[in-house]
């Protein structure tokens, strides 16, 4: 149900797609009148549910296909949460989610907040994002009276989320940056928290090469002004990752080219192979198709990375059975080596 | 003990008056006991509790409570404690804004820097918002053709503006 469709939202090419892996917005909204989620009543939420269920099947976001959290079974849940499309932590007693077909959609209710709307892309694509996200958040407003303060703006359960109450995000591939100058990482860290910004670095950068770009502040500016302000900063990033893989490729080839044919040997030949390896290796294939060494389009390195991850191998290879740490692993390996990478 | 009041009975309260003055170098020790008679004929507990306070706390007693009445204060609509939102940060409903109005306002500035939402507005004072443009655009174009004396048009921007606020 979840996979292997030709029609994923991965599948498509995004702006500067070989370093950003994919960005997102969240807008939270909450109904008038109803107290937040921690507070409310069995009577409010199906209310809300009421509310939302007539509202999407009258206006155009009718084609959304809705799926009760509750009624699904661990596995599918599971595979929801590595799609991003729910939160690990939270309880999904009363929530529901809408989902579009292509899966870059998504309007969840009744969980954290009364309705948290997502909008998903591959590369830097924060523009159309936006628009696509206003779009259905305009619908959804000319229907339901959400919950407004002249003041605070969209208010919310929490204070850290009102104002315009948008979250925007980003995940960038920076390899060539930690591998050789992981200190500028750190500026990047720096420019981030001056302009309202939080960068999350892994502990492991070495390993994980993956940095996380997201928006700490969300009022006092207008959505168009967040986005914005992300953009130049990513954009920052992006060209000192790119200068950096240029200046190193003349100094020192060989040894770049070592750590690209080093790790297409390891996901060619790897028998067992833990998420964290695989990903390890795979953001190196990246920097080869930048350098034009490798001939691999980066839908496809986007499209294994979540196929690669536990529950969706548990679910396409081992049919929901079986699920052990070394099984998953083997079943990893095997199907990075069917792709011939 | 003997109770040093009325020298009679058995005392049940001892207290320990220590205190420096200037000119000393070590402190004076001034030992009271009282029985249980004179503590209520003597109100001995308002005199020496209230003095004790006043001189350990000092400043900080007000504040204390005031700070401890303060999280007494509900939400009105919902019932929410603001005590309680100041341990979990977590808001029960959006009338909380407006009673806890000064508390959220400095967790919000703590967060965001900023405190005035900028941003999109609802439906409904979207379509507000752009009629009033409108409005002053015409407005504006109506003076204009009056300065100019160019009647015909101000009567056809006239006409535009009664309709708009008819709407």
């Amino acid at each position: 149900m979840f996979t292997d469709d030709s029609m994923h939202w991965l599948n498509f090419k995004g702006k500067e797609d070989n370093i950003v892996i994919y960005s997102s917005i969240r807008l939270f909204r909450n109904v008038h009148d109803k107290r937040f989620m921690d507070r409310t009543s069995e009577e409010d939420i199906n209310d809300i549910e009421n509310i939302f269920s007539k509202t999407m099947s009258k206006t155009k976001l009718s084609n959304y296909d809705y799926i009760k959290l509750a009624k699904e079974n661990a596995l599918d849940l599971s595979i929801l949460r590595e799609e991003d499309l729910i939160s690990s932590k939270v309880d999904v007693g009363h929530a529901g989610l809408y989902l579009n077909n292509i899966k870059n959609n998504s309007i969840l209710i009744n969980m954290k907040e009364h309705c948290i709307m997502q909008s998903k892309a591959t590369g830097l694509s924060f523009d159309h994002i936006l628009e696509s996200i206003l779009e259905t958040e305009s619908i959804l407003d000319e229907n339901i009276k959400f919950s407004f303060d002249e003041r605070f703006g969209y208010v919310t359960s929490t204070p850290k989320r009102v104002g315009c109450a948008m979250s925007a995000y980003a995940s960038l591939a920076i390899p060539v940056l930690a591998y050789w100058n992981p200190d500028a990482i750190e500026n990047f860290v720096d420019r981030c928290e001056k302009n309202g910004l939080k960068c999350i670095v892994k502990k492991h950068l070495y390993k994980q090469p993956i940095i996380h770009v997201c928006n700490r502040s969300m009022i006092g500016q207008t959505e168009k002004s967040i986005i914005d302000n992300m953009t130049s900063i990513i954009n920052g990033i992006i060209s000192t990752e790119n200068k950096v893989r240029d200046r190193l490729f003349k100094i020192q080839q060989h040894k770049i080219e070592d750590k690209i044919f080093r790790s297409r040997a390891i996901l060619r030949e790897a028998r067992v192979l833990s998420y964290s390896e695989f990903l390890a290796h795979i953001i190196w294939l990246r920097v080869g198709v930048y350098y034009g060494i490798l001939d691999i389009e980066t839908e496809l390195l986007n499209k294994t990375m979540l196929l690669s991850k536990p529950y969706h191998i548990a679910l396409n290879k081992l049919n929901g059975k079986n699920i052990k740490e070394y099984n998953i692993n083997y079943e990893r390996a095997k199907m990075i080596r069917s792709l011939k990478l | 003990m003997i109770c040093s009041i009325c020298k009679k009975n058995e005392a049940v309260l001892h207290i320990k008056d220590i205190f420096m003055s200037d000119s000393d170098i070590e402190p004076e020790e001034n030992e009271v006991h009282v029985c249980k008679e004179c503590v209520d004929l003597n109100n001995i507990y308002e005199k020496y509790i209230k003095l004790d306070e006043s001189i350990i706390v000092d400043d900080n007693t007000p504040k204390v409570k005031k700070d401890r009445l303060s999280s007494n204060v509900i939400c009105q609509v919902c019932g929410y404690a603001l005590g309680e939102f100041r341990s979990t940060n977590r808001l029960s409903c959006p009338a909380c804004y407006k009673h806890f109005f000064n508390d959220t306002l400095k967790v919000i500035k703590k967060i965001h820097t900023k405190s005035w939402h900028v941003g999109r507005l609802p439906y409904e004072e979207r379509i507000l918002s752009e009629k009033a443009r409108n409005k002053k655009h015409l407005e504006d174009k109506l003076n204009k053709c009056v300065l100019e004396e160019n009647y015909e048009e101000a009567v056809i921007v006239r006409d535009a503006i009664k309709n708009l606020e008819k709407n």
